[in-house]
């Protein structure tokens, strides 16, 4: 496992034609922090997950890791830095017609040479680590049964092994919970704290769950149209502050307002 | 937490033995070496035969015939007319045939086997023997070939449609079912707007499919451009028959433009 990295975003921008997703954002990312990024549909909370691992190219701005600069990176580099801050998504991304042993291997893809990536001839050290991550997670048995077959939960939780295969320093989470029953939302975010606690790993998570984002972070960042308009530890964020940053439409007033036509139609 | 030992078992028994799959495809390698073998794709007849196909080439050049250019201009106008008509019948007839070979539509297991029985054997058949069987029927001339193009189709896009509309998804139906729609409502507001764009692509792909055979169809008798090329052929009019090659290309060419724009415009809305 590397030791984690600092991440820093300089005055991060990306603009779609008009619309500006993301606008200067600034923030360090301290050696294994757990920071939640929330904000309403819309923010920018995804776009920025996806500059991060450049998945989404900036217009503006840099972001380092370390001393690397990472806005910098091509090719190969760049290759290596995706896979190094790991990704796990909403809709997990599997690959549903592969089995769950073959998905996690795709979390080796960086360490191997083509010739054995594109035939799927991975060494068998690296198939045993693979099944040693999916008995992490309780999904040894369920090694050759297709992603496709899994609940929601077990497939989130084979995200997360691949994730892990990769050896990263940053893990990032896009709504890895939004897809999920509570019970299993708990397990994943239970799960990233772990990850973030005992392999010292730095998460960045957005969240839709304020709940959540208090529960299991050190820190929260607060989006609106994409522009940081909170950035403090779970106890700073008041319910004022939290009612504020979701906007007005989903104020109480709202809801009380709207509640006694219901009933009368 | 497994034990090592453990995880490697579980590892083996999930990777199996990879000896039957690797004999199957060595098997299939030793029978396509033996077809390329015993049909001379590897022997003296394709390597010296190279050479003339040149000179059958060379002889095409330069393309000749512009004073027949009216009359090659009205074969291939027959021909684009064939290959459309064809098209928009098969079609017609395809869309209610495909609804007794869906299983959404048509959920009686014994029935819906039958008609998709039916309709691989009209495509089982290809054009060219369908237009010979049909010049015999309706004499010479371009309405063999709507007819050998229009069968063909039923055959086909029954079965795409029929595709599209199992492929459809269940969601929209059921909330259709539960508003209170009966059958037919059902199919028309949960289903058909589903399946309306790919069906559509499916036509078009298809008349420009049809467009292509239906420049071979003259050579048995049915009419348009394929007729004059063959005619140029048979009497070594190496010259015309290239300039007919040409027209055949521009205008598949631009059917192709047409279509691909009306696909893009259909799929994405724009």
């Amino acid at each position: 496992m590397k030791a984690s990295v600092s991440l820093a975003l300089m005055e991060l921008g990306r603009r779609f034609g008009e619309v500006e997703a993301v606008r200067r954002v600034s923030f360090r990312a301290a050696h294994g922090e757990m920071i939640a990024i929330i904000g309403p549909s819309g923010a920018g909370k995804s776009t920025l997950m996806r500059l991060i691992n450049r998945l989404v190219e900036p217009t503006e701005g840099r972001i380092l890791a370390g001393d690397r600069d990472v806005t910098a990176l091509t090719g190969r580099t760049l290759c290596a830095w995706r896979a190094e801050c790991a990704m796990v998504f909403q809709q997990f991304n599997l690959s549903p017609r592969l089995n769950a042993l073959t998905n996690v291997l795709m979390g080796s893809l960086q360490r191997h040479r083509s010739w054995r990536t594109l035939t799927g001839l991975f060494p068998h050290e690296e198939r045993l680590r693979a099944m040693t991550l999916l008995d992490e997670f309780g999904l040894a048995h369920k090694a050759f049964v297709r992603a496709e077959r899994l609940s929601g939960g077990q497939q989130q939780r084979v995200a997360l092994a691949r994730a892990l295969m990769q050896r990263p320093s940053i893990m990032l989470a896009d709504e890895p919970t939004a897809s999920l029953d509570p019970r299993n939302a708990a397990q994943v975010m239970a799960a990233l704290r772990t990850i973030n606690r005992d392999r010292g790993l730095t998460v960045i998570c957005n969240l839709h769950n304020v709940g959540h984002a208090r529960e299991y972070c050190d820190r929260i960042i607060g989006l609106r149209q994409g522009a940081i308009v909170f950035d403090g530890p779970p106890a700073a964020l008041t319910d004022a502050a939290a009612r504020d940053l979701y906007g007005a439409e989903q104020d109480e007033a709202d809801i009380t307002q709207a509640t006694p036509e219901l009933q009368t139609a | 937490m497994t034990s090592r030992a453990e995880l490697e078992r579980l590892l083996a028994d999930g990777t199996g033995n990879p000896w039957p799959m690797r004999i199957v495809w060595l098997a299939l390698a030793g029978v396509l070496a033996y077809a390329a073998v015993a049909l001379g794709l590897l022997g003296p007849q394709f390597v010296n035969g190279l050479p003339k196909l040149a000179g059958a080439i060379g002889m095409m050049f330069p393309p000749r015939g512009i004073e027949h250019m009216p009359e090659f201009l009205w074969a291939l106008a027959e021909t684009i007319a064939m290959g459309l008509l064809g098209t928009v019948l098969g079609a017609v007839v395809a869309f209610p045939l495909s609804l007794l070979c869906a299983s959404t539509t048509l959920p009686i297991r014994g029935l819906q086997f039958g008609f998709r029985r039916f309709a691989d054997s009209l495509r089982s058949l290809d054009h060219l023997i369908w237009a010979i069987v049909f010049v015999r029927a309706v004499g010479l001339g371009p309405l063999a070939g709507v007819l050998a193009i229009a069968i063909v189709d039923v055959g086909n896009l029954s079965k795409l449609y029929s595709e599209a509309i199992d492929n459809a998804a269940k969601g929209p139906p059921e909330g259709v079912r539960a508003a209170g729609g009966q059958g037919a409502e059902t199919f028309r507001w949960g289903i058909l707007p589903q399946v309306l764009p790919n069906i559509a692509s499916t036509t078009l792909y298809m008349w420009e499919s049809n467009t292509r055979s239906a420049t071979i169809l003259g050579i048995v008798g049915a009419g348009g451009i394929g007729y004059q090329l063959s005619d140029r052929l048979r009497v070594y009019e190496w010259g015309q028959a290239s300039l007919i090659i040409l027209l055949i290309l521009v205008a598949v060419y631009a059917i192709d433009l047409i279509s691909g724009r009306l696909r893009r415009m259909l799929i994405e809305g724009r």
